[in-house]
């Protein structure tokens, strides 16, 4: 007969977590990378338009973060803090990813939550909307996925972007306006 | 286009339906590798990269490496590198005629009657600490139930530990579980980062495989 009863330490802050992996319990480190693989693992997705090259990324964030926890200041803070990590990576990851001139890879995670009511037509708007991030330009689209789908405040998004907030709202001005462009281009055909 | 776009509304009137739209269908959440937290903890012990060819201490001006790491030259005549490989064949050859097969077969008898067992599986499988999340903001409460827990979902509830982060953890033998989470007391999902099967009752579960490696 398994056990159910929750461990103590899964509800921990992350503050307690962070200062647990610091005193040498690198095992408690698991605990912060399932609490924030899902949700930043979706950012890095939809950044960089492929599932591979997000693992990767979100990878790198996560071992980069570990080897410089000593150095997060606001452990309670632990995950805009994070962030700005993996936004850094995301951005290497899709500078690497413009050398080799890979405009857009459409893997199967746009398709795995298709809907039931029309699984071809929800299908295809995916494809075109992805198709239509991923042909933003980086800032923009950085900028959009931080606003709208990940839902920050522009003070967050200039703490984790290193950009001024006027810079910030004009970014995603111009990235609503461009993939209005793309989706009425596509309408259109 | 297969989906109708509604108008945008003017700048800083709230979200408009437009961007509301495309917002929605990028919160999707995405399945990611099933070992993707085993890969980075694992990741978390690798050595860095070591350079090939790093700058070496008595490369520096003022240092003086120790004599057994200095580099020596030494100047030998046709003859003494003739004599000196002779000494070396004789050497080898006497060895191998002290210790013969037989001897070294003997040795390697002694060491296996010498009390050693080998290695068997004798316990039970440890119990493996699985850490479930679901991500949504807003929800109410979220609890969880799957083959661990005979499906009953008013053992287990979800604790949010951060805005919209949802999160438990459970000991568990290792094998396959399927499970699913309820949001609010009613609704039923699958957890979209896992691979998912079809259930009696309409809705996917989702299944995870605990394995004993990732115990710790």
């Amino acid at each position: 007969m398994t056990q159910t009863r929750g461990l103590p330490i899964q509800n921990d802050s992350d503050a307690a977590i962070v200062a647990r992996v610091l005193a040498g319990d690198s095992g408690a480190y698991s605990v912060i990378v399932a609490r924030y693989r899902a949700q930043y693992g979706r950012y890095a997705v939809r950044m960089l338009g492929s599932r591979e090259d997000a693992e990767e990324a979100l990878q790198d964030a996560f071992v980069r973060a570990y080897r410089s926890l000593a150095k997060c200041d606001e452990p309670e803070r632990f995950a805009p803090w994070f962030f700005r990590i993996l936004a850094n990576r995301c951005r290497t990851a899709g500078t690497r990813r413009g050398r080799r001139e890979r405009t857009f890879v459409n893997d199967e995670i746009a398709l795995l939550s298709a809907s039931e009511e029309h699984p071809a037509e929800r299908a295809a708007w995916r494809e075109e909307l992805d198709r239509a991030l991923q042909r933003l330009d980086t800032d923009q689209r950085e900028a959009f996925l931080l606003k709208h789908v990940e839902e920050l405040g522009y003070d967050d998004m200039a703490a984790i972007t290193g950009v001024g907030v006027s810079a910030l709202k004009m970014r995603v001005k111009r990235a609503c306006e461009r993939l209005r462009e793309l989706l009425d281009e596509v309408q259109g055909d | 286009m297969r989906c109708k776009v509604t108008e945008e509304s003017r700048e800083g009137q709230g979200l408009s339906p437009f961007i509301a739209q495309i917002a929605a269908e990028l919160k999707r959440p995405v399945r990611l590798d099933p070992r993707f937290d085993e890969r980075v903890m694992e990741a978390l012990h690798a050595p860095e990269v070591i350079p090939l060819h790093p700058t070496r201490q008595a490369d520096k001006p003022g240092t003086r490496r120790p004599w057994i790491a200095r580099t020596w030259t030494l100047h030998v005549s046709p003859i003494g590198a003739f004599a000196a490989a002779a000494a070396l064949v004789g050497v080898v050859a006497f060895g191998a005629w002290q210790l013969s097969p037989i001897d070294q077969v003997q040795v390697a008898s002694e060491q296996f009657t010498d009390g050693l067992t080998p290695v068997s599986n004798t316990g039970a499988e440890p119990l493996v600490v699985h850490q479930f999340t679901y991500y949504q903001k807003g929800l109410q409460s979220i609890s969880l139930e799957g083959d661990f827990n005979d499906w009953n979902a008013d053992s287990t509830s979800l604790t949010e530990v951060s805005p919209g982060v949802w999160t438990v953890s459970l000991r568990l033998r290792p094998g396959v579980y399927e499970y699913q989470f309820i949001l609010n007391g009613k609704q039923r999902v699958a957890d979209p980062t896992m691979p998912q099967t079809s259930s009696d009752f309409g809705s996917p579960n989702s299944v995870v495989t605990v394995s004993a490696k990732v115990a710790r």
